[in-house]
């Protein structure tokens, strides 16, 4: 049976005047928000990233009374509140034009055979192999650029659901978007992703794979 | 994989996801100084308020509003009624009977012999009001009585012209301890919450593996021996401190003992702190610290 409490019961028991509550909380969830922040607001505003995860934090513990699971998760919760202070500093830096301008730009339907799936046949297994880890670090290097080139409300949903794990029901419900929407936008985000990351596939495989047998 | 012949729900595409993984940024963690800051801040939100805050928000309530108000009413109505009645709550005397300067002559007549210079120091005005009621015979002694209040009224005067300087006098007392009380007032007023600079420092120790359980043992116990005893102090500097990493190599901070005390200072933030311990403590923790 497992003893550790849920995230729910931290935050109640942080809201009853619990501090050692909040910083489980905060232990738990502190690195992969910061992650999520800095990687959704991209190199250009990467500079921001320690406001937009203080004033998260804030509303956290400025909400704790009102706090109620309501059938969203805390990590839910707390990443719709990061997502939204983004959203705010993209829009007062002006980015936010762009971004929407972005974003409707794919209004064409997505098709399948458009889908970049073709560059993986090439790729090595995405086991974690000792082997292939300097064929991944340098795939990592790369995806990071090609989500810089993602429309931010993309980049939300691929993050969420790739990087955190989190349900499409669940992302859905932290953008406040339709489910088809996410959905979507989704396609679109892998679809870019795969093609972009394709493009680097000739030039960083026979490299990684040098590097390997050497 | 997802297939592009799907269009239901893509699911996780595992390439795109072993490439997050190795990601250089897949072991970001907020800086220290960050952490501090947001933990000292929950910290603070649910510290009880200070006291001046709970009893203004008591007195808010109807029935100690109702009451605090009374009190201070009858405080002022018995200030304004501290030197007696003011003049237009006492009734006006009744009108000195005209027999009241006949009496006047059975004044002996050497206290009723007024030296020209008492007469003199006498405002006329004083004199004309009294002469059409007083006979020729008795305006003299009828100045002298004048004159005998004169002196009283005059130190009433005075006393009531010195009061106000009597009050600057408490006020200027009052001023004076101030200075003492203004500052106890605002330590009243801050919020108790010690200081806790290690608090991110043993999270930061809890998020590692499980070969980072020694050190964050021994983080926790410095943490649990210094708790409440953290004073601001210079930043840690020179030769004799010891720069500490964290789990993932990162440097945390640096960490100086003293004799009676150690100093820390948190990597990013630029103040130091310093917590006294006792010669004993101080060696069972240095005895204890991981290499």
């Amino acid at each position: 049976m497992n003893d550790e409490p849920t995230d729910d019961q931290l935050m109640r028991a942080f809201a009853g005047g619990d501090a050692a509550a909040f910083e489980r909380l905060y232990q738990r969830h502190a690195g992969p928000l910061y992650r999520f922040v800095r990687r959704l607001l991209g190199s250009t505003a990467a500079m921001r990233g320690d406001e937009v995860f203080q004033d998260t934090w804030a509303r956290v513990i400025g909400a704790r009374d009102r706090w109620s699971p309501q059938g969203a998760a805390f990590r839910t919760w707390l990443f719709t509140i990061a997502h939204r202070l983004v959203i705010d500093v993209q829009r007062r830096s002006g980015r936010e034009v762009a971004v929407d301008a972005d974003a409707d730009a794919d209004t064409e339907p997505w098709s399948p055979a458009d889908d970049g799936l073709h560059p993986w046949s090439g790729w090595p297994a995405p086991a974690d192999d000792p082997g292939d880890q300097a064929f991944w670090r340098a795939a990592g290097v790369r995806l990071l650029e090609c989500l810089d080139g993602l429309p931010a409300a993309q980049k939300a949903v691929f993050l969420l659901h790739h990087d955190d794990g989190v349900s499409l029901d669940d992302a859905a419900q932290a953008l406040q978007l339709g489910f088809e929407t996410v959905k979507s936008r989704l396609r679109y985000a892998m679809n870019k992703l795969r093609t972009c990351m394709g493009a680097y596939l000739p030039a960083a495989l026979p490299a990684a794979r040098g590097e390997k047998s050497a | 994989v997802t297939d592009p012949n799907d269009q239901g729900t893509p699911s996780p595409d595992a390439h795109l996801q072993a490439a997050l993984r190795h990601a250089p940024d897949r072991d970001l963690q907020p800086p220290l100084a960050l952490s501090a800051r947001i933990l000292a801040k929950a910290r603070r939100a649910i510290a009880p308020p200070p006291w001046p805050h709970r009893f203004w928000t008591w007195l808010a309530r109807p029935v100690p509003a109702g009451a605090f108000s009374s009190v201070l009413l009858a405080g002022f109505i018995g200030l304004m009624w501290r030197d007696g009645p003011p003049p237009e709550a006492v009734a006006p005397p009744a009108v000195a009977p005209a027999p009241q300067t006949t009496s006047v002559p059975s004044v002996p007549s050497a206290s009723a012999d007024p030296s020209p210079n008492a007469k003199q120091a006498v405002p006329t005005e004083l004199l004309r009001r009294t002469q059409p009621t007083a006979a020729a015979p008795t305006q003299g002694a009828a100045v002298p009585e004048v004159v005998a209040a004169a002196p009283s009224m005059a130190e009433s005067r005075s006393a009531s012209a010195s009061m106000p300087s009597a009050l600057a006098r408490q006020q200027a007392s009052t001023a004076s301890a101030s200075p003492s009380m203004k500052g106890s007032a605002d330590t009243m007023g801050a919020p108790s919450v010690p200081p806790d600079p290690l608090a991110a420092m043993v999270v930061a120790w809890r998020a590692g593996g499980p070969e980072s359980a020694a050190p964050r043992r021994w983080w926790e116990a410095l943490r649990d021996q210094t708790q409440g005893r953290w004073r601001d102090a210079e930043p840690v500097e020179g030769a004799d401190s010891l720069l500490l990493a964290g789990p993932a190599g990162e440097p945390l901070g640096r960490l100086r003992w003293e004799p009676a005390a150690v100093r820390w200072q948190a990597a990013g933030d630029d103040r130091g702190w310093r917590a006294e311990l006792s010669a004993g403590e101080i060696e069972q923790l240095r005895r204890t610290m991981p290499r």
